[in-house]
C-alpha cells in the first residue's frame, strides 16, 4: 500500500470513529429534536423514525401560547447578570493572584480549589436561610448573586491561569507608556484575554442556564422562574405529552449548543501570538 | 545637576541583596550602559529607575525630582524591553501611538498621526504601520519598539537588552542605528546589557556591575585600559585577559614582576612600590603581548601551543615559563605550533591586582 493510500485510510478511519462518537453523544438530542418536530399523532408511531415524515411546529406553538418567552427572558437576564458579575470580580481577583506575590497566596488558591469541590446541594439549606434574611428570595438578583458565587472560584481559577500566560512586560510597557495599572489591564490585558474570558464565561453560562435545583429552591413566584423550572412544570401540566416536552427541552438546549459552536474557535486561537519573541 | 541620580539605593529580595548601596549620576544627553553578568544588579537598577520595582532604601531622582514614590506612568520615561513587548492586538500605528493616547497626554488626532508618521519614517517602518506585530520580523519589531519609546520625547530612555534577541549581524547593524539615533536625539539613555562589545561601542560611559555592586564607572577607554579590579578586567574585552599570580620584587632600584618562573622587568615604577612583596594577580591583554620571531632584550621567550586565525587577528596560545598566555600577533607572522616566539609585553598595559581584595594596585587618579 502506498503511503498516500495509507494516509487516506487513516483519515477515513479517524473521521468514522469521530463521527460515531459524535453520533452516540448527540443521539438523545437528535431524538428530542425529531420528536419535537413530529405531529402529535406520529410521535409514538411504529416503527420509530429519526427523520419525521412531516415537520410540524405545533408543539412550539403551544409553548409560545404558554408564554415560554417569559421564562427564556428570565434565564437570559439571570445568566447574563451572573456572567457579568463573575467575570468582573473574577478578572480582578485572577489578575491579583496572577501578578502579585503576597502572604497567604497559596492558601487563597488552595481554598479556591477546595470550594469548587463542595456540592451545591449541601449548601442549599444554609443559603436558603441566608437569602430569606437578605430578602432576596424570589428575586432575579438573588439568583444572579448565587450563580456568580457558585461559579466564581472556577472563573478566578481559569482567569488567573490565563493571565499568567500573558507576558508581564506588556502591562509594564503600558504603564511606562503612561497608563495606570487599571487602564493597562483594561486596554492591554483584557483585550488579549478573550479566550480566557470566553472560557470562564461559558462555565458560568452553562451552570446558570441549566441550573434547576437552586432556582427551584430559591424561587416560588412564576414571575422570576427560569426556563428549566418551566420545563419541569410542563411535565406536570402536559402529563406524558412528549411533543411539547421535547420542544421545551430543545428551546433550553439549542441556544447553549449554538454559543459553544460559535465560541469554539476562541479556545483554539492563540491570541497572544507575536506579542513577544523568545 | 545630573539628570538621573541614584543615592545609596539598596534593593533586597528577602535576604538576597540585589543592589547594594548604589550611587550613580547620569548627565543629561549621556548614553550610559549598565554592564554586568546576569544577577549583577543591572536590571534591578533599571527596574527601580522605571518604577517597576518599589524602592525601599535610598533616593532616585530624575531631573532633580524625587521619583521614589511615583508610579511608572508619572515618571516620563520610555522603555524598550528585551522581548519588545509590542501590543499584539494593535496595529503598528496603534502601538506607536499608544503612549500619545494616555490620559495624561491625549494629543489631538492630527498630531498623533503626524508624530507617529515622523517616527516611523525615521526608523524606516512607514510601510508597516497597518500590520500587526506578529507579521513583522525580529528586527522590524525592534524598530517599532524603539519608535514607541521615541514618539513622545521622554526625559530618559531605558533600554533593557534590546538587541539580545537579534542575530549577530542584525545586532551589529542595530547597534550602529541606535548610536546614530542617540547622536541625533541627544537624549539621555540608560542601556542595560551583558554584552561588553555593545557597551563599549555605544556608551559615553559604562557602569560595570557584579554581585549587586557598582564595580567601576567610566568611559569605555577607562574601563578597558584602567580596570578598577580583576572582575572588570576579565569581564570587559573580546577575550578574557591573561591572569596569573606573581609578586613584585626590587632589583637594582627597579621593579621586577616574578611570576610562573618568569621575571618581567617593569622599570622604575614608583607608583607600584607599595605593592612590593604582597601576593598579586597580574593581568595583561592579548594585544599587549606582541609576539615576534627574533629574540631581543626584555622579551619573554615562549613556545606556541595553538594558533587561531580570527578574522584580521592571529591569536597564539603560548607557553612562557609555567604560564599559558594568549597573545595577538600580526597574521603575517609565520609562527607555527611548536615553534619558539618572543613576547614583547607593553608594560603600560600590565595590570596588577591585589590578590586579596582584587583591586588594581596602580592608583589611577
Amino acid at each position: 500500500m502506498s503511503y498516500r493510500s495509507r494516509i487516506l485510510l487513516r483519515r477515513v478511519v479517524d473521521t468514522a470513529v469521530t463521527a460515531l462518537i459524535a453520533l452516540i453523544c448527540l443521539f438523545p438530542i437528535l431524538w428530542g429534536l425529531s420528536t419535537s418536530l413530529k405531529p402529535a399523532d406520529r410521535i409514538m408511531a411504529y416503527p420509530p423514525r429519526l427523520i419525521p415524515e412531516t415537520v410540524s411546529f405545533e408543539h412550539y406553538q403551544r409553548l409560545w401560547d404558554q408564554n415560554i418567552l417569559h421564562y427564556v427572558l428570565n434565564s437570559v437576564v439571570i445568566s447574563a447578570g451572573a456572567i457579568a458579575l463573575c467575570l468582573t470580580v473574577g478578572a480582578l481577583a485572577g489578575y491579583g493572584l496572577a501578578r502579585f506575590a503576597f502572604r497567604g497566596k497559596s492558601g487563597v488558591l488552595l481554598v479556591i480549589v477546595a470550594v469548587m469541590s463542595v456540592p451545591i446541594s449541601s449548601l442549599l439549606v444554609p443559603t436558603f436561610g441566608f437569602m430569606v434574611d437578605l430578602g432576596l428570595l424570589n428575586t432575579r438578583t438573588g439568583l444572579v448573586l448565587l450563580y456568580a458565587a457558585y461559579e466564581l472560584p472556577m472563573a478566578v481559577w481559569i482567569l488567573q491561569a490565563f493571565f499568567q500566560t500573558i507576558p508581564v512586560e506588556l502591562e509594564r510597557a503600558a504603564m511606562i507608556d503612561g497608563y495606570s495599572r487599571l487602564e493597562a489591564i483594561r486596554r492591554v490585558i483584557l483585550p488579549l484575554s478573550t479566550t480566557g474570558l470566553v472560557a470562564a464565561g461559558l462555565f458560568v453560562l452553562t451552570f446558570s442556564w441549566n441550573d434547576f435545583v437552586v432556582a427551584l429552591v430559591m424561587t416560588t413566584n412564576d414571575d422570576v422562574r427560569t426556563l428549566p423550572i418551566a420545563i419541569y412544570n410542563f411535565l406536570g401540566y402536559y402529563g406524558r405529552e412528549w411533543g411539547p416536552l421535547s420542544a421545551g427541552a430543545m428551546v433550553s438546549v439549542i441556544p447553549l449548543i449554538t454559543l459553544f459552536v460559535i465560541f469554539q474557535r476562541y479556545f483554539l486561537s492563540g491570541v497572544t501570538g507575536g506579542s513577544v519573541k523568545g | 545637576m545630573s539628570h538621573v541620580s541614584f543615592k545609596s539605593v539598596t534593593k533586597r529580595f528577602g535576604k538576597f541583596i540585589a543592589l547594594d548601596s548604589l550611587d550613580l549620576a547620569v548627565e543629561e544627553g549621556e548614553f550610559i550602559s549598565l554592564l554586568g553578568p546576569s544577577g549583577s544588579g543591572k536590571s534591578t537598577t533599571l527596574n527601580l529607575l522605571a518604577g517597576l520595582l518599589p524602592i525601599e532604601e535610598g533616593e532616585i531622582r530624575i531631573d532633580g525630582q524625587l521619583v521614589n514614590h511615583l508610579s511608572p506612568d508619572k515618571r516620563d520615561i520610555a522603555m524598550v524591553f528585551q522581548n519588545y513587548a509590542l501590543y499584539p492586538h494593535m496595529t503598528i500605528f496603534e502601538n506607536i501611538a499608544f503612549p500619545l493616547r494616555a490620559r495624561r497626554r491625549r494629543f489631538p488626532a492630527a498630531e498623533v498621526e503626524g508624530r507617529v508618521k515622523a517616527v516611523a519614517a525615521m526608523l524606516g517602518v512607514e510601510e508597516l504601520l497597518a500590520r500587526y506585530p506578529k507579521e513583522l520580523s525580529g528586527g522590524q519589531q525592534q524598530r517599532v519598539a524603539l519608535g514607541r519609546a521615541m514618539v513622545r520625547d521622554p526625559k530618559v530612555f531605558l533600554l533593557d537588552e534590546p538587541l539580545s534577541n537579534l542575530d549577530a549581524r542584525l545586532r551589529i547593524r542595530m547597534r550602529q542605528d541606535i548610536k546614530a539615533l542617540h547622536a541625533r536625539l541627544r537624549s539621555t539613555i540608560v542601556y542595560v546589557t551583558h554584552d561588553q562589545a555593545e557597551a563599549m561601542s555605544l556608551s559615553s560611559r559604562i557602569a560595570v556591575f557584579a554581585q549587586g555592586r557598582l564595580q567601576q564607572l567610566g568611559t569605555p577607554g577607562e574601563i578597558y585600559n584602567r580596570p578598577a579590579n580583576l572582575f572588570v578586567a576579565s569581564f570587559v574585552g573580546e577575550r578574557e585577559i591573561n591572569q596569573f599570580s606573581g609578586e613584585l620584587q626590587r632589583e637594582d632600584g627597579a621593579l621586577v614582576l616574578a611570576a610562573g618562573g618568569l621575571r618581567i622587568p617593569l622599570g622604575r615604577a614608583d607608583a607600584l612600590l607599595g605593592a612590593a612583596g604582597r601576593p598579586l594577580v597580574a593581568g595583561i591583554r592579548a594585544e599587549s603581548l606582541e609576539p615576534q620571531m627574533e629574540p631581543g632584550v626584555g622579551l619573554i621567550p615562549a613556545q606556541v601551543l595553538l594558533a587561531e586565525l580570527v578574522g584580521p587577528d592571529l591569536i597564539l596560545q603560548v607557553k612562557a615559563g609555567d604560564l599559558t598566555l594568549d597573545c595577538r600577533a600580526d597574521p603575517r607572522l609565520a609562527a607555527r605550533v611548536g615553534e619558539s616566539v618572543h613576547l614583547r609585553p607593553r608594560i603600560a598595559d600590565l595590570h596588577l591586582f591585589d590578590a586579596a581584595t582584587t583591586r588594581n594596585v596602580r592608583s589611577f587618579s
